[in-house]
């Protein structure tokens, strides 16, 4: 900093959040001068959500202050940080598709409802702003019509017109191409010049050395260090990412020797709900009787992928062969009388239909129920559901209550029976132990290991790294839709993993 | 007819949280329902200085008193639960098929044109059947319209079936005029063979047992037949039935197909067992009272059926009410629209009970 006699723009100081007795935030503190960008860098669940959205206003903290400008501020809402100058651009951008940039900023500048809106002075100002920053974006046309990137600029103008000058970036690049990431550094940049402070969060290290002045990192909820983004390297901020917790080997699993390959894909492309292209030529082979780990920071095609996989989603370009046997790409029901199963990351919506009893949600994803005369034996069925349900220890009160009463433990383990009833060639198993309690995410890791010795192959996406290690015969490693790592886990550190994650090389 | 547009998209909307509720429960929302509209209608007849109890005797009880009172119930009945039940395939799939009326035109015209001179004398017996499967299709097809809309370009099905019917009925009204027209008035000629009756001396005739036997059909599609199943899940979770390998836009195309085959049908014996020829407003509304049908008997095959009969005696009583009350016949459409107010409101009620009921329990 050239003056240090200035007050820092924001300060934090012993943050502390606590959700269900776990610290979300434990003691935080963190400062961002002006004209600086300070890089947030930390896993999915490290804590940097948590400490934006009290930043922001819309959590509260359960203990500790906050600074802005010097002054300490109760920050209760979105409101108050507004009027303190914050501004947060999120993942999902808070704009109408119809209107166009100018008219979704004069929704935010107008004052009582019956005031009338000043659209002149409102295109005059960002017209003035657009210069300043170097920002160059189309006010007039609906912004449904623009891409992503143009979005995002029209976003950040939005937090430059109610003028705020500390500015939140939570994962901006996350939804930009390559390219594109370019002319919102520059904007970054310019902000800087104008003495403005970015809190900057990404995942990708090569970014966060680009960009950022400083960087701190999170991990379980604390700021586990804090260097000048001259003085790192990547492999610095990688051992303050995981800390010093090596992943728990003893429950480690002999390898069995594979089986055949049960499921291979090649050149698979696909877009996701938004139609970015996620995956951009993922090769994957999976053989029976293995347990093959896909790790990546979310965002970076594993949903697309695991949707692709198990035929939910159509690939737009590749190949998926199942026992050698080339898929039908646009039969979702080939999939599934092909022997894969699936569990999917949203079990309330997807893997269930919530307003179902059980035993009709024992026939989804099924073709093998039982059958009278070609009609569905409802009878035969609930029997086969509560049995099922027995074997995998469901809690609830029996196959007639609805899937939306089960608690999230209990309806992943009727997924489960329901997925591993037949014995599936390959099992695509998403998140599945995310948000569960240890007992039953430890009961969900146990069924899998079963499985893969019954001869399944096993795709697990998840987002614990100590999972992957204590479960996988094989970790591959998804980074922009690619897979750009296959590793031994025996072979290898959570540091090499994670840092294959961040788009840098070994 | 906005009305119903609006209801039937509010009726989608709480269906969702109405669908957990228990049988129990669903069957005391629909029962009070009824009686709730009946008592408010009440206050309605005393308005016009007319006795309640005598009004309700003639629209529900005078109706069944003699076998040919009861051919008249089944010639309003069988229509009814024919399109109750296709209401109730896209009610499933969580759609709303609003164009029964034009479909059940279809459904007739297709009767008719195979009916009538010179196919008809052509055919003879032949042409009871074969125009029966022509309205099933044309009903079909009319529906498949709205259909290809909503797969295609994501149009509202609700708006353009609702749309449809104004198209069936001016089209409907050309060929009564013009190329069917048969004599001074604006009707058809007579068709050659209708539906033969189940008894002389009534009205009712074989198509009461077709439509029943649908029901059951229809119960057991729903119920007990992966596309029934699959349907249902659609409207449950879209993103679960594909999970399960269903290609929607097949499914919602299929959906309105079948729903518009049912009104087709229903038209088909509109003109074969009721009218015998084709004329405007053949469909007498049975297309939008199909939708309280679908509602009241909660798309649940038993429960259409008895809607349908309710609805049925409300309509063919309705006359002999006005002759001996002075109460006006369209008396019942108040009814009707009283009576799905109320099944908005209990199921809305109960939707928000369940609501709070999770959030204490989640406590």
């Amino acid at each position: 900093m050239s003056n240090e006699s200035r007050q820092p723009l924001l300060e934090l100081r012993g943050i502390t959040k606590i959700f269900g007795g776990v610290p979300a935030n434990d003691s935080i503190d963190l400062t961002l001068h002006r004209g600086e960008v300070l890089a947030l860098l930390g896993e999915n669940g490290a804590g940097k959500s948590t400490l934006m959205n009290i930043i922001y206003g819309i959590y509260r903290p359960d203990a500790g202050h906050i600074l802005v400008k010097g002054t300490e501020r109760k920050i209760s809402s979105p409101k108050d940080a507004m009027a303190c100058g914050i501004g947060m651009v999120h993942q999902h951008f808070m704009l109408i598709g119809r209107f166009s940039a100018v008219e979704n900023i004069c929704l935010i500048s107008a004052g009582g409802a019956l005031s009338l809106l000043d659209q002149k002075k409102v295109r005059d100002s960002l017209e003035e702003l657009k210069g300043r920053y170097g920002i160059e974006v189309d006010l007039d046309c609906p912004v449904e019509q623009l891409s992503i990137s143009m979005q995002q600029k029209i976003e950040i103008l939005k937090l430059l017109y109610t003028g705020a000058d500390i500015l939140i970036l939570d994962e901006p690049t996350a939804v930009l191409l390559p390219q594109e990431c370019g002319s919102l550094f520059e904007i970054i940049r310019h902000m800087t010049e104008q003495d403005k402070g970015v809190i900057f969060i990404s995942h990708k290290l090569d970014e966060v050395m680009e960009i950022s002045g400083r960087i701190d990192v999170l991990s379980h909820g604390r700021v586990t260090g804090h260097v000048n983004t001259a003085e790192a390297d990547k492999d610095l901020i990688v051992r303050m990412m995981s800390g010093d917790n090596v992943p728990d080997m003893s429950g480690y699993i002999k390898k069995e020797p594979r089986g055949e390959i049960a499921l291979s894909c090649g050149g698979l492309e696909a877009f996701d709900d938004r139609r970015v292209q996620t995956l951009n030529g993922v090769e994957l082979t999976v053989h029976r009787g293995e347990i093959v780990g896909v790790a990546g920071v979310e965002g970076n095609g594993q949903n697309e992928l695991a949707e692709v996989l198990a035929g939910v989603r159509r690939a737009s370009a590749g190949r998926i062969e199942v026992d050698g046997r080339e898929m039908d790409l646009s039969d979702p029901a080939g999939f599934i009388e092909c022997g894969i199963g699936y569990i999917p990351s949203d079990r309330n919506t997807v893997g269930t239909v919530p307003d179902f009893p059980l035993y009709e949600n024992w026939l989804l994803r099924n073709r093998s129920y039982p059958q009278k005369r070609g009609l569905i034996d409802l009878h035969a069925v609930q029997e086969q559901a509560s049995q099922a349900m027995a074997d995998f220890d469901v809690r609830t009160t029996g196959c007639l209550e609805r899937s939306a009463n089960l608690s999230g433990g209990n309806l992943q383990k009727f997924i489960l029976a329901r997925e591993l009833k037949n014995d599936p060639k390959v099992l695509i198993c998403s998140y599945p132990t995310r948000g569960l309690d240890v007992k039953a995410a430890w009961f969900i890791r146990s069924q899998l290991t079963k499985a893969k010795e019954r001869g399944t192959g096993v795709v697990l996406f998840s987002g614990d790294l100590d999972e992957l290690f204590a479960i996988s015969d094989r970790i591959v490693v998804l980074y922009r839709g690619k897979v750009v790592g296959q590793l031994r886990p025996e072979k290898t550190t959570t540091q090499e993993v994670i840092l294959l994650m961040m788009g840098g090389k070994p | 007819m906005s009305v119903l547009t609006e209801m039937s998209a509010s009726f989608q909307k709480s269906v969702t949280h109405y669908r957990g509720a228990s049988g129990i429960r669903k069957a005391a929302i629909l029962l009070l329902s009824v009686v709730a509209a009946m008592l408010i209608g009440s206050l309605l007849i005393l308005a016009v200085g007319a006795d309640p109890l005598e009004a309700y005797y003639y629209m529900l009880l005078r109706p069944l008193s003699s076998i040919t009172s009861i051919g008249e119930v089944a010639m309003y009945f069988t229509p009814l639960l024919l399109v109750g039940l296709g209401v109730s395939v896209t009610f499933h799939a969580k759609l709303s098929n609003l164009g029964g009326e034009g479909q059940m035109l279809f459904g007739a015209l297709g009767m008719t044109v195979v009916g009538v001179p010179p196919v008809g004398s052509f055919l003879g017996i032949w042409s009871l059947p074969v125009g029966i499967l022509l309205g099933i299709l044309m009903g079909a097809l009319w529906a498949a319209v709205a259909g290809f809309f909503r797969v295609r370009f994501n149009a509202s099905e609700i708006v353009v079936t609702l749309m449809l019917n104004y198209i069936a009925e001016q089209f409907i009204s050309y060929i009564v005029f013009y190329p069917l027209r048969s004599g001074a008035e604006p009707q058809s000629a007579k068709i050659a063979c209708a539906l033969p009756k189940i008894y002389q001396g009534s009205r009712i005739n074989w198509g009461v047992v077709v439509a029943l036997i649908l029901a059951a059909v229809y119960g057991v599609m729903i119920r007990r037949t992966r596309f029934g199943y699959h349907l249902r899940a659609l409207g449950g979770s879209e993103r679960a039935a594909e999970y399960s390998g269903v290609r929607k836009k097949r499914y919602y195309f299929l959906a309105m197909l079948i729903s518009g085959a049912f009104c087709g049908l229903a038209g088909a014996i509109q003109i074969s067992g009721n009218t015998m020829r084709l004329m405007e407003g053949v469909a007498g509304d049975v297309g939008f009272s199909g939708i309280v049908v679908a509602m009241l008997g909660s798309m649940n095959p038993v429960g259409v059926v008895l809607a349908a009969l309710f609805m049925a005696l409300l309509s063919a009583g309705s006359v002999t009410m006005q002759v001996k009350t002075g109460i006006p016949a369209s008396f019942t459409s108040v009814l009707e629209a009283l009576i799905v107010l109320f099944i908005l409101l209990g199921m809305a009620v109960s939707a928000a009970q369940s609501k709070r009921k999770k959030v204490n329990t989640a406590r």
